[in-house]
C-alpha cells in the first residue's frame, strides 16, 4: 500500500472501517437472535421436536349403559432371532426364570439352529410377563406388540355387534357398519387430536338382552324347536333393547365355521318369514283408518269364504257373525279378508307399502333381506296378505311396523344406535291416525284379555299383543306339522313403551300343551316370562289392583307355578335364613 | 486495527460462552426427551393395562355369569310384581314415629349415662 498516495490509503482506511462496522453489526444481529432464541425461550409456544401419534384404532362398542360389548385388547408375542443371539444357554436359562413354563428342550434344539431368523417364544403374554422378560435384556429376543378384538359378553349380542377379521376389518353385524356404511360415523367418534376414539353406543340393554336369550334358550329346550329368536324395542324413539337370534355363535372363536353355518345367521333381519296372523293387525289398522270398518261392525263369518278358486278357513272357525274385536280376538281368517276386501285392492297394496312392509329394511346391521312378496297383486293375493300369508318380510320389520300401529300412529326406522326422543320424532312418518292407534292398542289388549294371547298374562305389566302360526314350507309344499310361531306385543299396554318379539322355529306339541303347537300356547307364554323380568329393569311399575290383573296373576300362577313357589320360598325375611 | 483485535476477541469469547450455553441446553433437551420417551412408554402401557382391565370387567359383568353366581351364593329371587310397591305407598304405610328431636335424646342419654357411672352403676 505503500505506493499509493497517503490521502487515498486514509480514505480506504474509512471504507474499510465501513465494510467492517457493517458486518461487525451483521454478525451482532445474528448473534442477538440466536442469544433471544436459546436465553430469552423465544422458542415458546412452537411444537415439540417429537410428535409421537398411537394408530386410530377401531373404536370400542358399548352398550346403551356404557358396558363394554367389543373393545381391542393390546397383547405382546415374544420371539427370538436366532442369528443375532450371543449365548442360547444364558439365554434359556434368563427365560425360565421368569417363564418356568416353557419348554427347554424345544426351545433349546429351536435356537440352537444360529441360522434361522425367526422362532416365536411366547404368544399374547399379559403386560406383566411382557415386562420381566425385556428386563432380561437378552440380546436376540424381542416383543412384538399386537392387537385383538374381543368380545366380553361373547355368543350374547353376537348378532348384533358381529365380528371383525385379524386385520381389524368389521365382516358382520355393526363392526362391519362401522367400516362400512358408517363410516362416517366412525370418523365422527375420533378424537380431533388423533388419540383413541369415543366408543359407539349401541341401543343395545346387555340385561334386556340377558333376560330375552335366557327365556328363549330356556323355550326352545322345552319346545325342542329348531331355532328362536326376539326382539325388544323402545317404541317411541325406534331403539334396539334386544336382538336374540338362536342358535348364535362365539365371536371370539378364531374359527369362523360356526358363524357362517346356516343355522346361526342371525333370523331377525338376515331371514325373511311368513309372520302370520301377527300381520292382521296390520289389516286392522288400515280398516279402521280407512273407516271401512269400525270397532261395533260385525263380519259374517259362518262359513268359509270364497275366492275364486280358494276358499278361506278359520282356524278355530266361529260359524257366527263377529265383530270386530271378535274377529281379533279369534283371529278370524274370514273376517280379516272381508275387511281387506272392502277396503279394496289398490288402498291395501298402498297402505302395506306405506309402512315400509313391501321394501327391504334397512338398518345399521349390513345382513338385510329383502321381503318376499306376492307375484301379481290380485284378489286372491290380497285377501291371503291381509292375514299374512303369502308374503314374508325380516321379523324386526314384522315389529317396527306394529310398534308404529301402537305408539300413536307414527312410523319410526329402528335403530341399533342410541337414539334421542327428538332424532327420533323427526325420522318419524304418520301412517295411521292418534284415533286409530287408540283402537289398536285396545285390541292388542284385549287379546291378551281374552283372545289368543291371553297366556302372555305377565301380571301386572299389561301385555298385549297378537300371535301369529304360519306353517313351514318344507320341499316348496306347506307342511300342517310344522309351524313357525310368532308373537308381537308391547306392554305396559295402557301407555305403551316398548314392543317386543318372541318366535319360535318348529316348537313340538308337549304334554303340558296338551298337543297344541300354536303360538298361543309356547311362543306366548315365553313372551309372557320376557315381559315379567325385563319389565322391572326398564323401571315400568306392575299395576295389580283391577280385576283384569288379577285374573292373569291366577294364569300366571296356573301357568308357571313352579316357579312361583320357589320364588315365594326365596323371598323370606333375610334372619330366616340359614 | 486495534478495534478489530478487540472485535474479535469479544467475538470469541461470546462464541465460547454461547457454546457452553447451547450445549448445556442441548444436554438438558435430550435428558428431557428421554423422560418424555420413559413417560410416554409408562402411559401407554397404563392405557393397555387399562384397557384389558376394562376388558376383564366387562368379562366379569356378563348377566349370565351374574346370574349364574347369585344363583349360587345368594337366597334371593325376582322380586315378583305383587311385592313392588310405589315409593309413596311404601312410604304411606309405614308407622308414624314419635316425634323427638335427636340432639335432646341423644343429650338425655348421655347425661343419664354419666349419672349412672357417678353413681358408681355398671355399665353393659
Amino acid at each position: 500500500m505503500s505506493f499509493l498516495p497517503h490521502r487515498k490509503a486514509s480514505s480506504l482506511d474509512g471504507r474499510m472501517k465501513l465494510v467492517v462496522a457493517g458486518f461487525a453489526g451483521l454478525f451482532l444481529l445474528v448473534a442477538g437472535k440466536a442469544a433471544y432464541l436459546t436465553l430469552a425461550d423465544g422458542g415458546k409456544g412452537a411444537k415439540p421436536a417429537v410428535v409421537r401419534k398411537e394408530h386410530i384404532p377401531r373404536p370400542d362398542i358399548v352398550d346403551r349403559n356404557g358396558i363394554l360389548l367389543a373393545g381391542d385388547m393390546p397383547f405382546a408375542s415374544v420371539f427370538a432371532e436366532p442369528y443375532r443371539m450371543i449365548d442360547v444357554d444364558e439365554a434359556i436359562d434368563g427365560l425360565l426364570s421368569v417363564a418356568p413354563q416353557l419348554d427347554a428342550k424345544k426351545l433349546r434344539r429351536q435356537l440352537a439352529n444360529r441360522k434361522r431368523k425367526f422362532v416365536w417364544i411366547m404368544r399374547q403374554v399379559r403386560p406383566e410377563m411382557e415386562e420381566k422378560i425385556l428386563d432380561l435384556g437378552i440380546p436376540g429376543v424381542r416383543v412384538m406388540k399386537e392387537k385383538r378384538r374381543v368380545y366380553p359378553m361373547g355368543r350374547m349380542v353376537a348378532h348384533v355387534v358381529g365380528y371383525s377379521n385379524l386385520d381389524s376389518k368389521g365382516l358382520t353385524g355393526i363392526e362391519r357398519f362401522l367400516d362400512k356404511a358408517g363410516a362416517l360415523y366412525t370418523a365422527s367418534l375420533a378424537n380431533p387430536d388423533g388419540q383413541g376414539a369415543a366408543p359407539a353406543v349401541l341401543s343395545i340393554d346387555v340385561r334386556v338382552q340377558h333376560a330375552l336369550r335366557a327365556e328363549l334358550a330356556k323355550a326352545m329346550k322345552k319346545f325342542k324347536a329348531l331355532g328362536s329368536g326376539g326382539l325388544v324395542m323402545n317404541i317411541h324413539t325406534g331403539e334396539i333393547l334386544a336382538l336374540v337370534s338362536l342358535p348364535d355363535f362365539n365371536p371370539n372363536s378364531r374359527d369362523r365355521t360356526e358363524a357362517l353355518d346356516k343355522s346361526r345367521l342371525n333370523r331377525m333381519t338376515s331371514g325373511v318369514y311368513e309372520l302370520g296372523s301377527v300381520i292382521k293387525s296390520v289389516t286392522f289398522a288400515m280398516a279402521l283408518d280407512a273407516g271401512t270398518a269400525t270397532l261395533n261392525k260385525k263380519y259374517d263369518a259362518r262359513f268359509p269364504l270364497h275366492v275364486g278358486r280358494n276358499v278361506i278357513h278359520d282356524f278355530h272357525a266361529q260359524r257366527r257373525w263377529l265383530s270386530v274385536p271378535e274377529v281379533f280376538t279369534h283371529s278370524s281368517n274370514i273376517g280379516t279378508a272381508r275387511m281387506a276386501l272392502e277396503v279394496g285392492l289398490e288402498k291395501h297394496k298402498a297402505f302395506l307399502e306405506k309402512v315400509g312392509l313391501f321394501e327391504r329394511l334397512r338398518t345399521e346391521l349390513p345382513e338385510a333381506a329383502r321381503p318376499l312378496l306376492p307375484r301379481h297383486w290380485s284378489t286372491i293375493a290380497s285377501v291371503t296378505a291381509s292375514f299374512g300369508h303369502g308374503f314374508a318380510v325380516q321379523p324386526l320389520q314384522g315389529l317396527a311396523v306394529i310398534a308404529g300401529l301402537i305408539n300413536g300412529g307414527v312410523m319410526i326406522p329402528p335403530t341399533f344406535l342410541k337414539r334421542d326422543a327428538k332424532t327420533a320424532h323427526a325420522l318419524g312418518k304418520r301412517v295411521i291416525s292418534e284415533a286409530t292407534s287408540r283402537k289398536m292398542r285396545y285390541l292388542f289388549r284385549l287379546n291378551a284379555i281374552k283372545g289368543t294371547a291371553r297366556r302372555a298374562a305377565a301380571p301386572g305389566w299389561r301385555v298385549g299383543g297378537k300371535t301369529g302360526t304360519a306353517e313351514k314350507v318344507i320341499n316348496g309344499r306347506y307342511n300342517k306339522d310344522h309351524r313357525l310361531t310368532t308373537f308381537i306385543g308391547a306392554f305396559p299396554m295402557d301407555a305403551p313403551k316398548y314392543a317386543l318379539l318372541v318366535m319360535l322355529d318348529d316348537p313340538r306339541p308337549i304334554p303340558e300343551t296338551h298337543g297344541y303347537a300354536t303360538s298361543g300356547w309356547n311362543a306366548v307364554p315365553v313372551a309372557g316370562l320376557v315381559v315379567a323380568r325385563i319389565a322391572p329393569l326398564l323401571g315400568i311399575a306392575p299395576k295389580l289392583d283391577t280385576e283384569e290383573a288379577r285374573a292373569e296373576l291366577a294364569r300366571w300362577r296356573k301357568l308357571h307355578g313352579g316357579q312361583k313357589t320357589k320364588t315365594g320360598a326365596a323371598m323370606r325375611p333375610p334372619q330366616k335364613q340359614g | 486495527m486495534r478495534f478489530l483485535g478487540l472485535l474479535n476477541t469479544v467475538l470469541v469469547a461470546g462464541l465460547v460462552v454461547f457454546a457452553f450455553i447451547l450445549y448445556g441446553h442441548e444436554h438438558k433437551t435430550r435428558m428431557a426427551e428421554r423422560q418424555i420417551r420413559k413417560i410416554e412408554a409408562q402411559i401407554a402401557r397404563e392405557k393397555e393395562s387399562m384397557r384389558m382391565l376394562r376388558i376383564e370387567w366387562a368379562m366379569l359383568d356378563n348377566p349370565g355369569r351374574l346370574e349364574r353366581l347369585a344363583k349360587k351364593h345368594l337366597k334371593l329371587a325376582p322380586v315378583p310384581p305383587q311385592d313392588i310397591r310405589p315409593a309413596e305407598g311404601v312410604l304411606a304405610g309405614l308407622p308414624k314415629r314419635k316425634a323427638q328431636p335427636l340432639e335432646r335424646r341423644d343429650a338425655a342419654s348421655l347425661t343419664g349415662l354419666i349419672a349412672r357411672i357417678q353413681r358408681g352403676e355398671a355399665v353393659q
